[in-house]
């Protein structure tokens, strides 16, 4: 080589160097790399028993797009999922880190009714990587996932309803004014929601610890299955070939009291073939008859305690006792009209074994939730409730009563309310 | 059956009438041939340097050209006497076969030993001249050629019986077309002389250098036994001093015709004059400097010159200049002398480089790499480069930059890279003549920069929504250096092919990988000599 040629060679080696010096050295970002997460969910997860897996546990999001409702946008699977890696000292705790918002398909566009941008609303599910791919393999047809989901979020369907359950949310846009879940308040981004026993939910910080029970049922399979929820009209129907309630049935209703001199209530039983019509259901000794229009049965229970029992063919009868709150006395009445964009502001006297308080402001115009609050107090202050539809909407306070569970996957959660409907001037 | 001896080559035009003028005219004509070489002769002779080497060229180029299929080519170098009975015996079997066939045979031998007095010397042991023309006289070949490259070897033809006669003497209008053919180095009691110039004898190198086609003085593209004797006689005589080395020929044949040695047209490779060129070239192999012919072009007629693949040097000599060109030539093809291409070098400078003279030792290359992952995951690395190749006899180095992109997705993310890379390589390579690669092998050394943006799945939500800036991009930088293996393969003029491949010894750090690893690339280029 001549000396020439060294030089222009040392010379562009120099630049090369010196190049990469002026910019800043570091190492390569592999496959993996990801930079800071946009969001992280914590939590623990909890078992019936110590519980010494073989197999490492990881976590996903299953997006149900199609749970948001009326602009299912793209969401011809009704569960995408989101992986993201897992860190964490398994069983105990996790820390689940986001590093983008949900995929594409995982979206329901909020333009069509009137929004921007997007939402969805998913689950955090935990799963053992059957095919070690890295990621929850999602179940089509009648094929569940080769992955074996062991716990999710929210509730094992096969099983009475946790106390506290979450799950995910999503909105990086702006509701519609006659969004179903406009009185949530979803954060943008994402957002935590924490649901309580089958009576509702409030959306709480980020950072609040998510628990998962790892009940290892088939059922729970379901979550990670395309057609899981599909249709919500006939929730019940089995989905991925997995039956959510394992071939037996769930009875869960609630008991709500509109009318302290006159309590009524419609409760049910379901299996995979939907609601069950043969079933024998005694409230204090008395046979409750079956509402065909409301899929369910109808009875009178008392204030204070009541006596259900129930007998569903094909399997052992059982029972559940509960007590029914008292009437709610607010200390002031629900105004007839008010300023639109005002507030509400409810007070009333504890009511004996109650502990949480849940107020919902819906339109009348077409049932979408404006305001949706719940308080272990007696008093509440509604957002500033707009003028939507005709301007006619109804306040609901409901005092939540102490639930009733079975060993079964029955629970009854007794309820006693106070309504008005309330006219917003402009 | 008529005999005789001839000293001239005038007196060859009119065997010009003997045998076919095409090795592959007669469709049933077959050849058979046995190379005879041996260095070593007596305890008292001086071991010859090229008298196998020798053997070995007059087998490769009967082969190439000569219509003599592999199959039917022999070799016996370095083997005494009872060696070379015994293969004659083989050959003699493979002639009668061949005969018994319906084939009609043509049995070339040809010999390069020391000798004395009609006799071989082989190995300290002796084979007469005689016995092998009297052996070669009882085969079943229609014409059988025996050509010897030995001291004394004129006496073969006396020990016959034939006369030398004076020259332009014989007709020979009345020939048959079979028989026997001798042809021999020297006279009887003339030395055969060798040459470290020629790396040859004197003889053989004319011999071969006229059946490249130098002696094709019809430029029929075939030359003939005739063409081939006058040429080498005429060169093999004015080449030796005192005292004189002359070839002699000696015939005993009948019928009519030529007989075509070779067929320069034929060859894989060729160097062709064009008619306008005139003067002296000297053509030699390179690195290693064998002097293949030596050539003395007249102007007015093409020669095309049959010559094995491989890299040549052309030395054009013009007083006190000397014009060199280094020359590519490929299997199948051909190239042509230009005399504009030279590079006039002063004779005292190419001839104190002596072995070391390559007048275009550069080339510049272009080549695209596939190199295995180095991030794992990220997919194979495709990089185009430039490069300088240095070349000094078989020894190689080279420069190069390269620059490649590429863009692959992550968990959550695409990103671009961008790499930049530059190395060196040296090693060995294996420039012989006829072999239509030049295998290398060496090392290479590369340092390497990695520029890598990244692109977030839902980017622009993550920053609108997330309020997160965009992840800054990363600059690495790592190195790589370990063995490579391939091959050259000669194009047109300067033109050349290279493929290569290697194993590699990575540094790269990186987030989720050892800093070392191992990988594996491969390139593909291709180059032009300076």
């Amino acid at each position: 080589m001549t000396k020439r040629a060294m030089g222009k060679q040392g010379l562009a080696l120099a630049a090369i160097l010196a190049l990469a010096a002026g910019a800043g050295c570091g190492p390569a970002a592999g496959w993996n790399h990801h930079g800071p997460p946009v969001a992280t969910l914590r939590g623990q997860m909890q078992a019936d028993s110590e519980v010494a897996t073989e197999t490492p546990v990881m976590l996903a999001i299953a997006w149900f797009p199609n749970w948001v409702g009326g602009s299912p946008g793209s969401g011809a699977r009704a569960a995408v999922t989101q992986e993201a890696t897992f860190r964490g000292s398994f069983p105990v705790s996790f820390s689940f880190d986001l590093y983008g918002p949900p995929p594409p398909e995982a979206l329901v566009d909020l333009a069509p009714e009137g929004g921007s941008g997007h939402m969805s609303f998913g689950v955090l599910i935990a799963f053992e990587d059957g095919n070690g791919n890295g990621r929850l393999d999602i179940g089509t047809g009648s094929n569940p996932s080769p992955d074996r989901v062991v716990g999710v979020s929210t509730h094992d369907p096969s099983l009475t309803a946790p106390p506290i359950s979450f799950y995910v949310t999503y909105l990086d846009g702006q509701m519609g004014p006659t969004n179903e879940f406009l009185g949530y308040h979803l954060p943008r981004g994402f957002g935590l929601r924490k649901v309580y026993r089958g009576v509702g939910g409030e959306m709480v910080p980020l950072d609040t610890s998510i628990s998962i029970q790892l009940t290892r049922t088939n059922a729970v399979g379901y979550f990670a299955c395309a057609g899981a929820f599909a249709n919500l009209d006939a929730f019940w129907e089995p989905a991925c070939g997995i039956d959510q309630y394992e071939g037996g049935y769930h009875f869960e209703d609630i008991v709500v009291v509109k009318d302290p001199n006159s309590p009524s209530w419609i409760g049910g039983a379901l299996d995979a073939s939907g609601p069950i019509a043969g079933a024998v259901v005694e409230l204090n000794g008395v046979g409750l008859s079956w509402v065909p229009e409301a899929a369910g049965y109808y009875g009178q229970p008392a204030v204070g305690p009541n006596d259900l029992r129930l007998a569903v063919p094909g399997h052992a009868p059982e029972q559940l006792s509960f007590t029914l709150p008292g009437p709610i006395s607010l200390h002031q009445p629900i105004p007839d009209t008010l300023p639109a964009s005002s507030t509400l502001s409810l007070s009333w006297d504890p009511v004996p074994g109650v502990g949480m308080y849940d107020l919902r402001v819906r339109s009348l115009n077409d049932g979408h939730l404006i305001d949706y609050q719940l308080t272990t107090g007696t008093s509440l202050v509604t957002a500033p409730l707009p003028f939507t539809g005709g301007g006619q909407i109804l306040v609901t306070l409901h005092a939540v009563g102490q639930a009733a569970v079975s060993a079964r996957s029955s629970s009854v959660i007794p309820i006693s309310s106070v309504a008005k409907s309330v006219t917003l001037t402009r | 059956m008529r005999l005789q001896t001839l000293v001239a080559p005038g007196a060859l035009a009119a065997f010009a009438l003997l045998a076919p003028a095409s090795p592959a005219r007669a469709a049933d004509s077959v050849r058979v041939l046995l190379a005879i070489g041996s260095d070593v002769g007596d305890p008292s002779d001086q071991p010859l340097r090229y008298a196998e080497a020798d053997a070995e060229r007059m087998r490769a180029l009967l082969v190439d050209i000569g219509g003599v299929s592999p199959d039917r080519a022999y070799l016996v170098v370095g083997q005494p006497a009872e060696i070379v009975r015994e293969r004659l015996s083989e050959v003699a079997g493979r002639v009668a076969e061949l005969a018994a066939a319906g084939r009609d045979v043509v049995l070339i031998v040809y010999a390069s030993a020391h000798a004395r007095d009609g006799v071989l010397h082989l190995r300290g042991t002796h084979l007469p001249l005689a016995e092998l023309r009297d052996r070669l006289a009882r085969l079943e070949a229609r014409l059988r050629l025996l050509i010897v490259d030995a001291c004394d070897s004129g006496a073969v033809t006396r020990a016959k019986g034939g006369t030398p006669g004076p020259e332009y003497q014989v007709a020979l209008e009345q020939l048959q077309l079979q028989g026997q053919v001798i042809v021999s180095s020297s006279g009887p009691a003339e030395p055969s002389l060798e040459a470290d110039a020629l790396s040859g004898s004197l003889f053989t190198h004319h011999l071969l250098t006229a059946l490249r086609g130098d002696a094709d003085a019809d430029g029929d593209g075939v030359v003939t036994l005739q063409e081939a004797y006058s040429y080498t006689y005429r060169r093999t005589v004015s080449g030796t001093g005192f005292p004189r080395q002359h070839p002699t020929f000696d015939f005993d044949v009948h019928g009519a015709g030529e007989l075509a040695l070779s067929q320069p047209l034929k060859a894989r490779a060729a160097l062709v004059f064009p008619a306008a060129l005139a003067g002296q070239y000297v053509i030699s192999t390179q690195p290693r400097p064998d002097m293949v012919a030596e050539i003395d072009k007249a102007p007015g007629k093409p020669l095309r010159l049959a010559l094995a693949p491989g890299r040549y040097l052309l030395r054009k000599r013009d007083g006190r200049r000397v014009g060199l060109y280094a020359v590519e030539l490929p299997y199948g093809g051909d190239a042509t002398v230009d005399d504009r291409q030279l590079q006039w070098r002063d004779y005292a400078q190419v001839i104190a480089k002596g072995a070391d003279l390559d007048p275009s030792p550069g080339a510049v290359m272009a080549s695209l790499s596939l190199d295995s992952p180095p991030l794992d995951g990220t997919g194979a690395r495709l990089r185009l480069h430039g490069g300088f190749l240095l070349g000094r006899a078989e020894w190689w180095g080279m420069a190069s930059a390269g620059l490649g992109a590429q863009q692959y997705r992550g968990l959550s993310l695409t990103t671009s890279e961008v790499a930049g890379a530059a190395g060196l390589a040296a090693g060995y390579r294996w420039l012989q003549p006829g072999w239509p690669v030049v295998p290398m092998l060496g090392a290479s050394a590369e340092v390497e920069v990695l520029h890598q943006s990244f692109v977030r799945d839902g980017e622009e939500v993550i920053q609108r929504v997330f309020h997160l800036d965009p992840l800054p991009p990363l600059v690495t930088v790592g190195a790589r250096a370990g063995p490579v293996i391939g091959v050259e393969v000669p194009l047109w003029r300067g033109a050349f092919a290279s493929v290569q491949a290697g194993l590699q010894v990575r540094y790269l750090p990186a987030e989720d990988q050892p800093a070392f690893t191992v990988g594996a690339g491969a390139q593909v280029g291709v180059g032009w000599r300076l």
